[in-house]
């Protein structure tokens, strides 16, 4: 890693990084303070989603509430967790990545860094250890919000091994999905396709997972959509615990789009 | 540079380019548009890699080696590309932190003589002044060797000589200086050797004077009278125009050529060295 790089990526996102901190903590807690009025017409609550076919519940993300009552474990993942909070932060790091190297290249400003003491793989590492700061603060951000509004309005929640494990595996998601948009990156040279092919990656795995979810027949294909391995984060907190399978596919995706993007940036001419 | 070969796809960049820099001297590199000039520079940083040849800078391999090499080298591209939310002062201060600060120029010292304020934003720079930051974020180093592709580009007058003088300064203390660009005259005035390149090769590596004797040298001779067509045949003619005529003759055969003028009446003659430019347009025409 290069830490003048990396010092300098810091510096120049450390006000979005800290916008996006400030936007996630301040919606966690207010999900987390109207949680106790829609627990309170929990059964309307509870009737609109049971009317939901339970595939697509499953999809967004909420189903132990529906048989326990409305635990804010799944009331916070139906509503924040499951799907507006990915897209937020999936926001991020596909803005991020896709102007960590293409939009270097496009703006030309590669030619100072490539003609800089440095290797091609410390600037991806530089790079890529900036976003896993991004993502640290932003997944520590929203469950800091959450936890400390329900320990303020005295709201009962799961053991919080399993809010441990959620970030985790929030981390480990979120990590994966920068890794590939990072491979992406090291692979055009216009931040708009470095955008549009992870955008692509994530929106085709969510229709994949959605669309085995709904029909019993393309089931297997959940195997190919990061999604799956996602799984339903009030699941993860309530038992604190996930198949260690989904961990290590994580970890491979992380492994695997870092040595491609780093391959890929090395032998890759850079015309600017 | 030994037999280095770059095509993109199908469009030629270099083709089988050799010539050597000599440690400590300023050595031109003259060609049009799409010559491959920028072409041998992006293989000289390693931005893009060649389909044959190599490249070795101070003994390292201009690839594998590429870091080693850039810690001793300064550069600054045609056109270049900086952050523009960024001040000058800024750039400058995060670009030191590459590289040991020992025996670096005093940036107050450079912006002085290349008359640069680095307080400001990038973005509100004009060009010139954008060139002025890439010239001393190159130079502040002190580099072993510096590449300049069209370096005076948007530089006023002044500045310009204020640069030249840096130059000659860094190539006193021992930085090879590599000078792409397309002003021929500052060429001449700046440079110790040249190379022409011509599509995609050198066709020409040479020392500036000695280029300039080993061309022909022009002469511009204006008669009395029209002379015949048959009694100037076999010279060398470029421009023709009544009595005026423009030719151009080697050195051994200057006498032979005046013999043949004075057979008229001479009103007037010139005998002139070629410039730089009269030299490399000969290759282009």
């Amino acid at each position: 890693m290069s830490w003048p790089i990396f010092w300098q990526t810091l510096k120049s996102y450390w006000l979005t990084i800290l916008f996006y901190c400030g936007g996630l903590f301040l919606y966690s807690m207010f999900l987390t303070f109207i949680y106790p009025v829609a627990r309170d017409v929990g059964t309307n609550y509870t009737e609109i989603f049971n009317k939901i076919p339970v595939q697509i519940r499953e999809a967004m993300g909420g189903t132990n509430f529906l048989d326990n009552g409305l635990s804010f474990e799944g009331f916070l993942s139906l509503e924040h967790l499951k799907f507006f909070w990915v897209i937020a932060v999936c926001a991020f790091i596909i803005g991020f990545a896709s102007r960590a190297i293409a939009g270097e290249v496009e703006q030309g400003t590669i030619a100072l860094l490539l003609s800089q003491p440095v290797t091609r793989m410390q600037i991806f590492f530089s790079k890529l250890a900036v976003g896993v700061i991004g993502i640290v603060a932003l997944v520590g951000a929203t469950m800091g919000g959450m936890l400390w509004q329900t320990s303020r309005l005295d709201i009962a929640i799961a053991p919080i091994e399993g809010y441990w494990l959620f970030i985790n595996v929030a981390i480990l998601f979120f990590i994966s999905i920068l890794a590939v948009a990072m491979m992406f990156s090291t692979m055009v040279a216009e931040r708009g396709r470095a955008t549009l092919l992870p955008l692509l990656f994530v929106i085709i795995s969510f229709v994949i997972d959605l669309f085995a979810k709904l029909n019993g027949d393309w089931e297997n294909l959940k195997w190919l959509s990061i999604f799956h391995y996602y799984g339903t984060p009030d699941s993860i907190i309530t038992t604190a615990s996930i198949d260690d399978s989904h961990l290590w596919v994580f970890i491979g995706i992380i492994v695997v789009a870092t040595i491609a993007g780093i391959v890929i940036f090395n032998r890759r001419d850079i015309a600017v | 540079m030994n037999n280095l070969t770059k095509y993109y796809g199908r469009v030629r960049g270099v083709e089988q380019l050799s010539f050597t820099v000599n440690e400590g001297e300023i050595f031109g590199f003259l060609g049009p548009n799409g010559a491959g000039k920028t072409t041998a520079i992006r293989l000289m940083l390693d931005f893009i890699r060649p389909q044959a040849g190599n490249i070795s800078i101070f003994g390292f391999d201009a690839h594998r080696d590429a870091p080693a090499i850039h810690r001793y080298t300064g550069y600054v591209s045609g056109e270049p590309f900086l952050y523009p939310f960024m001040r000058g002062r800024e750039l400058l201060n995060w670009l030191r932190t590459f590289r040991s600060r020992s025996g670096e120029l005093s940036l107050a010292r450079l912006c002085e003589i290349l008359q640069f304020d680095p307080k400001h934003f990038i973005k509100s720079y004009s060009s010139g002044n954008r060139k002025k930051l890439a010239l001393i974020q190159a130079l502040m180093h002190r580099p072993r060797l510096l590449i300049l592709d069209e370096p005076t580009n948007g530089l006023d007058p002044i500045v310009k000589q204020n640069f030249y003088a840096i130059l000659q300064s860094l190539k006193q203390g021992g930085t090879t200086i590599f000078f792409s660009s397309h002003d021929l005259a500052e060429v001449q005035k700046i440079c110790d050797r040249v190379a022409i390149i011509k599509d995609g090769r050198v066709v020409a590596v040479e020392e500036v004077g000695n280029l300039i004797n080993k061309s022909n040298l022009s002469v511009e001779v204006t008669f009395r009278e029209v002379p015949d067509e048959a009694s100037l045949a076999d010279l060398k003619i470029t421009e023709r125009n009544g009595q005026s005529v423009k030719l151009q003759t080697g050195r051994s055969e200057i006498n032979a050529v005046l013999a043949r003028l004075n057979q008229h009446s001479i009103a007037n003659i010139t005998i002139s060295q070629p410039t730089l430019e009269d030299i490399f347009l000969t290759w282009y025409r």
